[in-house]
This record gives structure tokens, C-alpha cells and sequence, in this order.
């Protein structure tokens, strides 16, 4: 049974459309990261899980129940890092937590959840004070109470530094490792590199790519740029280069050819630029990043 | 019962505040304070009854009580719902398993628990004062005005709650307290006044004369005159202006009872309204 599972769902604000006819699914137990620039519809996506938000049209269900009509009992089995929050300010770390366990039915210790934060030393301190980091970690120890089957976590790396984020990441995985499913978003590529299984990237409300992060990442070994300089550019060496099969786009920069091909067809392009009697004086291959093929999905293409 | 863990999370977090201790404060001083004050206009004014009598200060206090308590509930509750979905924080609460209705009842339960502390220790250090100083100290009346304040404290506070659940803009929430207060507390004369006018071609019944029922009951719907309405009823001395029109049996719907449903429609009706707007609302 999918953890999440989104089926056409429409949410329009006015004449606003923020999603449009999703569908998703989050398979029991993988780690999902859920991509996309800011403005794409994350946000509105996470709301719709949590009943924020209603759908314009659409149905969508969390661990099998209904999103709008079983919101509570979704919640009970589900731990929320939201975006956009707000502590209690007046209350200290034990009070935030000590509400969200009694709220949940848990036992957990509260101590023992912020020592797995990072921030044990502030547990009777209010919340008023955090840095943005240290309410994040509150935030994230609050969505551990009562160890959840599924972990909805929106922006987690928000606010934390490089060794914050890092152990987010750590926390995700074990998380995982228990038999959580865990779904978050980011806007930051590499966040969800290290430790997702699969992930979908949402563009202007759409789900344009969903796959594993090792197809994304043979997608991007398969989009490798050649520039090769010449000592004359003919049109020859450009129509010998455009008709290697694999070769997906050649144009002339000066006395260079830049040439976007599968990177097995390099050699091939090289061989058919000399068949035609020019002389080859450099070349370079520049490998498409993760980085790239995430910003070919999010980006305007400009025509 | 997910709505006491919300309602005492907002008492924790209103009690660490230094406006629950300001409050108590100010209603410490108010109701003691008239109490002795009253003990020195009783000396003046009082020739025919010389006597301190703690019924004669109850009376006195309706009027400020009735301008206090409904002005501290509306500013302590009218931003419980609109300010923690404009801050964020209502996304902690609704992100645990708490439904909506429970976050509308725990914050009238939690707020009203605030209110009603401070309301309570202004009523008991008031107490004490009569009892030092007054010549005779009415027990049952006492009680029975104390339970009565309360009460106006707890629909106040409900009422503040369940206008902030009309909207996510805690600027809209004040506006919606403060004409709430206007209509229902400060103009409601001139509403039973021009309904009168159009069915009568006057302003208002003739001295002297006995208003209809209508127009009668139509004056005690604001919080604050059920409120004074149930004082009268409720404490000896038949001083109220139904006790004289009606000095045997008053209708039903203008029995001190009658006063006490409309405190309690009051409590539950704008909470409700509240709740149902909040419901229906994208956060």
C-alpha cells in the first residue's frame, strides 16, 4: 500500500492554479525527495496532505485513510515538520514537546528526543530565544514523537548549517531504517541526493520527472557537451557531426563546434569531423552535474 | 479529549505571560478597591441605611464589572485563533492529531481558565475586604454574583475566541472584537431604540407605562444585560426593572432563568459561528 498517493489532485486559488491534475504516489517505507524551485506547489501539495488545504478536485489519501475526512487519525500516525512555522514562544523546548507527546498518546522521553536533535542543553530554555537552527531542530524533534510510520517533512534544511544539515540527513536515514517512510521537499538538489531513493520534481504546479536517483543521475551521464576546435569550421565538419547518431544538438562558436551528445558517441563525433578532412586542434567534454539535469526540469526553456 | 492538552498548553503558555499577571493585577485592585470605596460613599450617602451591606455592593459593581470583564476578555482572546494561523504556530497544533473544533474548545477552555483566574482572585481579595470592613457580608449573594461574573468572564473570552476563528488577520480580528463590542455593548440602545420607532412611531415607551414584552426582552440580548438581568434576579431585593413590572410572575422568557440561557446561548453561539467559518477555511 503507497504511504501517499495523490490522484488528479487541482488546487486553485482565484485564478491562481498551484497544482494541476497531480498524481503520486510514495511507495511504503522508500525515502522520497520532493523537488522543485520555490513557487512550484510543494508547499500547497504537504497542506493538502496535512487537510490545510482542500483540493479543487482531486482525491488524496495517507496511509491508506482519506486526507480530508480521516485527518485526525492520519495525524496520529504521522510525524509533520511544516514550513513556515512558529514556536510558542513563551514555552520552553519540554513544553513543545511535552504537548505534542500528550497530543499523540506517546511515551517518548523528552529529553532523549532533543539529544537526538543536537540541543539537549536547551530543553528548559523558551522557545522565544532559538536561532532559526535550534527552533528547526525542535521542529524536527517534535515530528519524531511517537515514532511515526511517515514522515512529512517540509524544507527540513531550512535554517541549518552545513553540520545541521548533515545530520538531518543522518536522523532521515535511521528513520528509514526503523520502517519509516519518509517524504520531504527541498528546492536544494543535493539535499536529496545523499539519501533518497526516488524523487519527482514539481514544476509550476506539475510533476515533471519522477524517477531514482540513479536514473536521474545516468540521464545526466548521458547529456555531455564536446567542444572541439578546428583550424576552419566548414559545413561539412558540422553536417559529418550532426549525423553521428546520438548527437542531439551541434552548433558553431567561432573556430569551435559544441556538440550535446550521449557521452558514448564522442569518439564517433571526433572520427567523423577529421573523415571530412579538418584538423582537429583541442577538444574538452563537459559532463552534465545532477545540478543540470534537476535545473533542465525546473528551468524556462529558452527557445 | 485532544482539546485539554491544547487548553492547557494555552494556559501554560498565557500564564508565562506577563499580561495573565497584569490582569489579575488590575482586577485585584479594581474589585478591591470599589469595595473600599464603597465603604466610604456608604457613609456619605447612605443615611437611611447607614449600614454596610455587602448586597448594596454587588449592585454597585454591575456597572464597572460589565465594562471590564467583557473589554479584558475580547483583548486576551480575540487573537487565540487568527494569531497562530498568521504566525505559523497553528501549524504545530494542527499538525498533531487535533481536529479543528478541538483547537476552538481548547483555546475557550485554556483562555476562559486565564480569564476566570484572574476574574476569581479579584472576587476572593474583594471578599476579604468586605469581610474586614462591611457590617454584614451576604454569603449566598456573594456566591451567587461571584458564579455570574465568572460566567460573563467565560462567554466573553468565548466570544473573543470565536471571532478570531472568523479569520486568518489578527487586524480583522480586533475589528471584529471591537465592533462586536460596539453593536452589542455600547450601541445596542439606539438598535432596540429604532426597532421601537418603526413600529411605534415613537422613541420609546412613556414613563410610567409598562414596555411590551418584546422590547423588554429585546433589551437584555447583549452579553452584559443577561448578565445584570440574573444579578437582579438572582440577589434579594427585587431591584430590577422586571422584578417591578412583574412583581408576581414574569413571563418565562424574562425569568431570571431566561437570563442565564441567553448567557449560555451566547457562550456557545459565536464559538460555534467560529468554528464553523474556521472549518471550512484553507490555513
Amino acid at each position: 500500500m503507497p504511504a501517499i498517493e495523490l490522484h488528479g489532485v487541482t488546487k486553485r486559488y482565484g485564478d491562481v492554479t498551484a497544482l494541476r491534475d497531480l498524481d503520486l504516489a510514495v511507495e511504503d517505507g522508500e525515502i522520497y525527495g520532493f523537488l522543485g524551485p520555490n513557487g512550484a506547489g510543494k508547499s500547497t501539495t504537504i497542506d493538502i496532505l496535512l487537510d490545510f488545504v482542500r483540493p479543487t478536485s482531486g482525491e488524496a489519501r495517507v496511509l491508506g485513510m482519506d486526507a480530508q475526512a480521516d485527518s485526525q487519525a492520519i495525524r496520529r500516525r504521522i510525524g509533520v515538520l511544516p514550513e513556515g512555522f512558529h514556536v510558542y514562544e513563551r514555552l520552553t523546548a519540554r513544553q513543545h514537546l511535552n504537548f505534542a507527546i500528550q497530543s499523540k498518546q506517546a511515551d517518548d522521553d523528552p529529553e532523549s528526543l532533543l539529544e537526538r536533535v543536537g540541543i539537549p542543553d536547551a530543553i528548559d530554555r523558551k522557545a522565544g530565544g532559538f536561532s532559526k537552527g535550534m527552533q528547526q531542530r525542535l521542529a524536527l524533534a517534535i515530528a519524531l514523537v511517537g515514532d511515526p510510520d511517515l514522515l512529512i517533512l517540509d524544507e527540513p534544511s531550512t535554517g541549518l548549517d552545513p553540520n545541521g544539515a548533515r545530520e538531518m540527513r543522518s536522523i532521515i536515514t535511521e528513520e528509514a531504517d526503523r520502517g519509516a517512510t519518509v517524504f520531504f521537499s527541498s528546492h536544494i538538489l543535493e539535499q536529496v541526493e545523499a539519501v533518497c531513493d526516488r524523487v519527482g520534481i514539481l514544476k509550476s504546479g506539475e510533476l515533471v520527472a519522477e524517477d531514482s536517483i540513479e536514473a536521474l543521475r545516468s540521464a545526466a551521464d548521458t547529456s555531455t557537451t564536446l567542444t572541439v576546435t578546428l583550424d576552419a569550421v566548414t559545413d561539412a565538419a558540422v553536417d559529418a557531426a550532426r549525423d553521428v547518431p546520438g548527437v542531439a544538438e551541434v552548433s558553431v562558436d567561432g573556430d569551435r563546434l559544441v556538440v550535446r551528445a550521449d557521452s558514448a558517441a564522442k569518439t564517433d563525433v571526433l572520427d567523423a569531423v577529421e573523415d571530412t578532412g579538418a584538423d582537429v586542434r583541442d577538444f574538452s567534454t563537459e559532463q552534465a552535474s545532477l545540478d543540470d539535469v534537476f535545473a533542465s526540469y525546473t528551468e524556462e526553456v529558452t527557445a | 479529549m485532544s482539546w485539554t492538552a491544547i487548553a492547557r498548553k494555552d494556559f501554560q503558555d498565557a500564564a508565562r505571560s506577563k499580561a495573565l499577571w497584569a490582569l489579575t493585577a488590575l482586577f485585584v485592585l479594581f474589585m478591591a478597591g470599589v469595595a473600599y470605596v464603597f465603604t466610604l460613599l456608604g457613609n456619605n450617602v447612605g443615611q437611611a441605611a447607614p449600614e454596610l451591606e455587602s448586597v448594596g455592593l454587588l449592585f454597585f459593581l454591575i456597572s464597572p464589572v460589565t465594562l471590564l470583564i467583557p473589554i479584558t476578555g475580547l483583548v486576551i482572546a480575540h487573537k487565540a485563533i487568527a494569531g497562530e494561523v498568521e504566525s505559523g504556530s497553528a501549524k504545530f497544533l494542527l499538525s498533531l492529531p487535533h481536529t479543528r473544533r478541538d483547537a476552538v474548545v481548547g483555546k475557550v477552555a485554556g483562555r476562559s481558565a486565564v480569564m476566570g483566574a484572574a476574574v476569581l482572585v479579584g472576587l476572593v481579595v474583594a471578599a476579604v475586604v468586605v469581610l474586614a470592613l462591611y457590617d454584614s457580608f451576604d454569603a449566598m449573594a456573594y456566591l451567587g454574583f461571584s458564579v455570574l461574573a465568572l460566567m460573563l468572564a467565560a462567554l466573553y473570552t468565548a466570544i473573543g475566541v470565536g471571532l478570531s476563528a472568523l479569520t486568518k488577520d489578527t487586524g480583522r480580528a480586533t475589528i471584529l472584537a471591537a465592533g462586536f463590542f460596539v453593536v452589542f455593548e455600547v450601541a445596542w440602545g439606539l438598535v432596540s431604540t429604532g426597532i421601537y420607532y418603526l413600529l411605534n412611531d415613537s422613541l420609546g415607551p412613556a414613563p410610567g407605562t409598562v414596555p411590551p414584552e418584546w422590547y423588554l426582552l429585546l433589551n437584555r440580548i447583549p452579553p452584559t444585560s443577561a448578565f445584570s438581568s440574573a444579578v437582579f434576579g438572582f440577589l434579594p431585593g427585587n431591584a430590577g426593572t422586571i422584578a417591578q413590572l412583574f412583581p408576581q410572575n414574569p413571563p418565562i422568557y424574562l425569568s431570571k432563568w431566561a437570563a442565564v440561557a441567553t448567557m449560555l446561548v451566547w457562550f456557545v453561539a459565536v464559538p460555534a459561528i467560529g468554528y464553523w467559518r474556521f472549518e471550512a477555511a484553507d490555513l
